[in-house]
């Protein structure tokens, strides 16, 4: 394989590694804290793509837009956690079940604001020569961005008291409760967070795939695979399977077909949860 | 300064803790004995407020904290060190000493430092996972962690189960100081009965949920019939 | 639940009972009637439902009956769906092709059910990330069978089509020839479905009824008690799937050749969920539920697409207002009316009165219990070689060695375990048990090594295991409770009835035979469990502090009881009360930092100063 091919090809994984990462971090910082399965998850990273896209609508520059898109998101998460999951902790089906009813309704919601149809957000940032390949300088950037805030969580969690507070809550609720943590606060607040992850996601992907009301649908099966797969640790876990399965899926599919390569995903998924249930974390000596 | 009456708890509707009414007065150490399944470990999770408080009340410092939520019940300056220790597995030891300091919106850098001091032990160990310590260093953690706030009392759920002989010299030595030098309340859940007689003024009996006797210092030791009938010695 | 919380845990009444079976009669036959006055239109959408209502009930059986949550239903639906529309196109100029479809469809769904259990269940996957995995395998055959858009992506003649999904399939014509040899009308059809479902709806019935059902129900309750009464979870509740597998297979073929078409739209997400709320909606675990939830929610949707195209938003609304307020569904409020309505005058005290345990066992209990090795086919002998030993047991959890090497051997008898908290006789029993993996040494039960046998394998050898904490199955009655003790090993439904019965009077629980086990008292509750391990015939029993909890009364009534169970069976009994050890007069043993430090009578023992000590914490004494 001549250099552009072999570059060409890394760009590609990295890109496909860095999209899993994006659209599951904000599910597995949910799931891997609160223990909480959020099926609305895809319609957040969907919120997160409309609010960049009415922004730059309503005049700010693109990168700015992007930026808004985590702030509603978060606001309308800490919403919806104040109105209806806080009565349902501990109860996880009917969580399941709630947070679907949400998804019903956001995405309705949209379709009445919005319409229906595909919304365009052209790509920004134009390309580049590398070799015989063209390649989208938008996709190094999404690259960069997405290591860049798997680093921010990584700051918030581990660096901040809220994040210090936030782990101990999640391992030990009642001894933590104990100590003079406010559960109730945190959790809020940490759902608050996984919802503006999962908007700046929707944000970044905004204009590499389609402005839609239906596309958290896309989403959402890749996302949970990434968290299962991922184990009990929120980064560690998820962004090494992002990166497991993100290459699988791209070298397949680069060597056979899309089709081949969403076979290899499943495959893979379940062979590596037979032999380790609990995740690829599911050992490890890692904090976070 | 902790006056518990008539207290009636346990988990959804069955009651485990029936009718308990103690005290721990102030700088005073009270052992609480009885086999288990009794309820011991119940009436102090009633008292942080992990359990709710069916019937009854918790007085400290003439507070009521029946109603409390458990987030505010250590403001009032009571701290836990709960059966088995309860140290945050996958928090570092300082990350373990921290939490306690945030949580309690103390100054964060004094406090932990003097904690230290008093328990040098753990220096050495401050950047390992709280999961990897063995069950007698995990206790000095879970010792250290309660006196973070400063406490005016601490409740100690069978501090010396699954440690070590050398280790439980230890803690009997660092809790008669801690209680005399900074005047900290203790009530102590126990099995080890020289542990109690050594450390404490006065020892409740619990037997099937409710307090049977109350005995003096160095009775326990020498109440054969307690022990039998009470404590299945 | 709030109802039976107010009728002190009695099991339905037997009107409440009459008023349950007789629903599902009322259903087929108003679904029959409906067919005759119907138009065709109506008879379209009825017939979806019903298939739906299959769909549905195939999630109850799995989830209500055996406590599995799956969202993985709707991906043996899809999957047999399309299974149906290869094998009908494929064979379309057959005659009875469409039923060689119908049938395949229902083994792929079967199939399909049997690998994701197999690789679930045996992987000890459950709950959270079992609900979470089976989602996951739904949404990622979306994107699978979606990616089929290239006409290359075909089975023979017949096409996957991608997101436009596969077009052409023939819909279902029995194929015996005279009667049913051309495809169904309409009307046929739909009482077809009607049929078939009530044919199905009765066999899901007779299973829940069966042995097969009260153990799954076992499982759903408390599957460690299951496992250690001798049953092998992992194959129950694989079987239990295969069966939804198979009857969801059976409705996914049928939605195909109903619409004679089929698209990747069934393994979305929404479809997924929609299974779990017409469950829900209806009532889970009730089994017509799952038909009468279909028919509420579709039926809204349907009167509200007719009204307002917002149908998804409402229905989301009502979603959430219906978890919020109403979980447990519709038909539980029907029968909590309905017990109100029915229910006995008798008076409901709750059952603190103090059971007297017998000290003789039961002329009909020991009649039936084994006599020395006539269960296994081993060459042990009783006095030969101990019954249990143990030869360098040891385990460390994380650099604290809690049992470091012991080797005892337990002749036939009883035998006391003691030591103080954190001696490691509780791990020690865990061991026995085989909840935990010794990092050294053996374990021999009558001279077999049965080391590496888990519990519910030590249980089918005639280990009897009574954990710390009462474990029964709380929401299933006291009788229940022993059927499902007794029937584990002599595998006789009538047998196990009568053996439960005999317990009853053993335990002193006649009264509370049809009492919800979790309304007794702590002690009755432990002395139920001891039924239990009794009622499985065992000839080694492990008992690990039975009599925690209990006041001195029920301690000394505990004795007795161990006492008298102690000339049929052997019985090793971890305790921390002294009285207790005391009473019962056995050999002892004492742990101490998780080595055995003594052994001898309670004479012996208690001359032993060191003994004495080692209780009372002093420092003094000699290392043992």
């Amino acid at each position: 394989m001549s250099w552009d091919q072999i570059l060409n090809l890394l760009i590609s994984a990295l890109f496909s590694i860095a999209t899993l990462a994006l659209i599951s971090l904000g599910l597995a910082v949910v799931f891997g804290m609160m223990k909480i399965i959020n099926l609305a998850h895809g319609e957040f990273l969907m919120l997160g793509a409309f609010a960049t896209l009415t922004a730059n609508r309503l005049g700010l520059p693109l990168w700015l837009s992007m930026v808004c898109a985590p702030v509603v998101v978060g606001v309308i998460g800490l919403v919806l956690e104040r109105g209806i999951i806080r009565h349902l902790y501990g109860r996880i089906i009917d969580t399941m079940l709630a947070t679907w009813g949400i998804s019903l309704v956001l995405v309705q919601l949209v379709v009445i604001a919005y319409g229906p149809a595909t919304q365009g957000l052209a790509t920004p940032l134009g390309s580049f020569r590398l070799g015989n390949y063209s390649v989208s300088a938008y996709s190094l950037f999404l690259v960069a961005a997405a290591g860049g805030l798997v680093v921010l969580t990584y700051v918030l969690f581990m660096r901040t008291k809220y994040g210090l507070m936030a782990r101990a809550a999640s391992q030990l609720p009642q001894t933590a409760s104990a100590l003079g943590i406010n559960a109730g606060r945190i959790n809020m607040l940490t759902f608050a967070v996984g919802s503006a992850l999962s908007g700046a996601a929707g944000a970044l992907l905004a204009p590499v795939v389609g402005v839609v009301p239906s596309m958290g649908m896309a989403f959402i099966a890749k996302a949970f695979m990434t968290v299962i797969v991922g184990g009990p640790l929120v980064l560690s876990g998820a962004m090494s399977a992002a990166a497991l399965l993100g290459s699988v899926d791209n070298v397949v599919s680069y060597l056979s077909t899309p089709f081949l390569g969403q076979g290899a995903l499943l495959v893979i998924s379940i062979v590596l949860l037979r032999l380790m249930p609990n995740g690829l974390s599911g050992k490890w000596r890692r904090q976070l | 300064m902790l006056q518990v009456s008539g207290l009636h708890s346990g988990y959804g509707h069955k009651t485990v803790v029936n009718d308990v009414s103690l005290q721990v007065g102030s700088g005073e150490v009270v052992g609480l004995v009885g086999r288990n399944g009794v309820g011991k470990s119940t009436l102090l999770n009633t008292i942080m407020g992990i359990l709710p408080v069916q019937q009854g009340s918790i007085l400290l410092n003439e507070v009521d904290i029946s109603h409390q939520p458990s987030y505010r019940r250590s403001s009032y300056g009571v701290a836990y060190v709960p059966q088995g220790r309860q140290i945050f597995p996958r928090l570092s030891v300082l990350d373990n000493l921290r939490v306690a300091a945030i949580a309690a919106k103390q100054n964060l850098g004094s406090c932990v430092e003097e904690v230290l001091a008093e328990f040098p032990a753990l220096t050495p160990k401050l950047q390992s996972q709280g999961g990897s310590l063995s069950g007698g260093q995990q206790q000095i953690l879970a010792l250290a962690r309660a006196l973070i706030i400063r406490p005016k009392l601490m409740l100690l759920d069978e501090p010396t189960e699954g440690v070590q002989p050398s280790i439980v010299d230890v803690i009997l030595e660092k809790l008669g100081e801690i209680n005399k030098r900074l005047g900290i309340g203790i009530l102590l859940v126990e099995q080890n009965l020289e542990f109690i007689d050594v450390l404490a003024d006065r020892v409740y009996v619990m037997d099937k949920g409710t307090v049977v006797a109350h005995l003096p210092a160095g009775a326990i030791m020498n109440d054969k019939r307690v022990q039998h009938e009470y404590l299945g010695v | 639940m709030n109802s039976l919380a107010k009728s002190g845990g009695r099991a339905a009444t037997k009107s409440t009972r009459v008023a349950r079976s007789a629903v599902p009669y009322a259903v087929a036959v108003a679904a029959l009637l409906l067919g005759l006055v119907l138009g065709q239109f109506d008879l379209v959408r009825l017939t979806l439902w019903v298939i739906f209502g299959l769909l549905a009930l195939s999630l109850d059986w799995v989830w209500g009956q055996g406590g599995i949550f799956s969202f993985g239903q709707t991906a043996f639906f899809g999957v047999a769906g399309y299974a149906y529309g290869v094998v009908a196109i494929n064979m379309q100029s057959t005659q009875g092709g469409t039923t060689v479809a119908l049938l395949s469809a229902v083994a792929v769904g079967a199939v399909m059910a049997g690998l994701l259990g197999y690789f679930m269940f045996y992987g000890r996957i459950s709950d959270v990330y079992l609900a979470i995995i089976t989602l996951a395998v739904t949404l990622v055959l979306l994107t699978f069978f979606g990616s089929t858009a290239d006409p290359k992506y075909a089975i023979g003649a017949a096409r996957f089509g991608g997101y436009n999904g596969m077009t052409g399939i023939p819909p279902l014509a029995l194929g015996i020839p005279g009667v049913f040899d051309s495809p169904l009308s309409i009307k046929a059809t739909y009482f077809f479905m009607v049929i078939a479902a009530s044919v199905i709806f009765f066999l899901v019935r007779m299973l829940v009824r069966a042995p097969v059902g009260r153990i799954l129900a076992a499982i759903r309750e408390n599957e460690l008690r299951a496992e250690l009464l001798g049953y092998d979870v992992r194959r129950y509740k694989l079987l239990a799937f295969i069966v939804g597998g198979a009857i969801a297979g059976f409705a996914g073929a049928m939605y195909a050749a109903w619409g004679l078409f089929i698209n990747p739209a069934v393994f979305s997400l929404a479809q997924a969920a929609a299974v779990i709320i017409w469950v829900l909606v209806g009532g889970r675990g009730t089994l017509v539920g799952a038909f009468l939830g279909v028919v509420v929610v579709e039926g809204l949707s349907t009167a509200l697409g007719g009204v307002t195209s917002q149908t998804p938003l409402i229905l989301g609304v009502i979603l959430i207002l219906i978890v919020l307020f109403v979980p447990n569904g519709l038909v539980s409020l029907w029968s909590r009316a309905a017990s109100r309505l029915g229910r006995n005058a008798r008076s409901t005290a709750a059952s603190n009165s103090i059971a007297v345990a017998h000290g003789t066992v039961d002329t009909a209990v020991s009649d039936r219990l084994p006599r020395a090795s006539e269960r296994t086919k081993t060459q042990w002998e009783a006095g030969a070689t101990p019954i249990l030993e143990t030869t360098d047991l040891a385990i460390s959890f994380g650099g604290l060695q809690a049992v470091a090497g012991v080797t005892l051997g337990f002749d036939q008898g009883m035998h006391s375990l003691i030591g103080p908290n954190g001696a490691g006789k509780s791990t020690f029993f865990n061991l026995l048990v085989g909840r935990y993996s010794p990092s050294n040494g053996r374990i021999r039960y009558k001279g077999r090594d049965i080391t590496g046998l888990k519990p519910h394998q030590r249980a089918q050898l005639g280990i009897g295991i009574k954990l710390q904490a009462a474990s029964i199955f709380g929401q299933l009655s006291v009788h229940e409770n022993l059927w499902l003790a007794a029937y584990a090993c002599c595998r006789d439904r009538n047998e196990a009835h009568a053996i439960a019965n005999a317990m009853l009077r053993q335990v002193a629980l006649e009264a509370d035979a049809h009492r919800l086990a979790a309304y007794l008292s702590h002690g009755s509750q432990q002395w139920l469990e001891i039924g239990m391990v009794l009622a499985s015939r065992p000839e080694l029993v492990l008992l690990d502090e039975p009599t925690s909890g209990m006041t001195r009364e029920e301690t000394r009534q505990t004795a007795d009881l161990v006492k008298g169970l102690s000339k049929l069976a052997t019985i090793v009994v971890v305790e921390h009360d002294m009285e207790f050890v005391r009473e019962l007069g056995a050999p002892i043993a004492v742990f101490h930092e998780g080595k055995l430090f003594r052994r001898g009578t309670l004479g012996d023992l208690r001359r032993d100063e060191d003994v004495l000590n080692i209780y009372l914490g002093k420092r003094s004494h000699v290392a043992g």
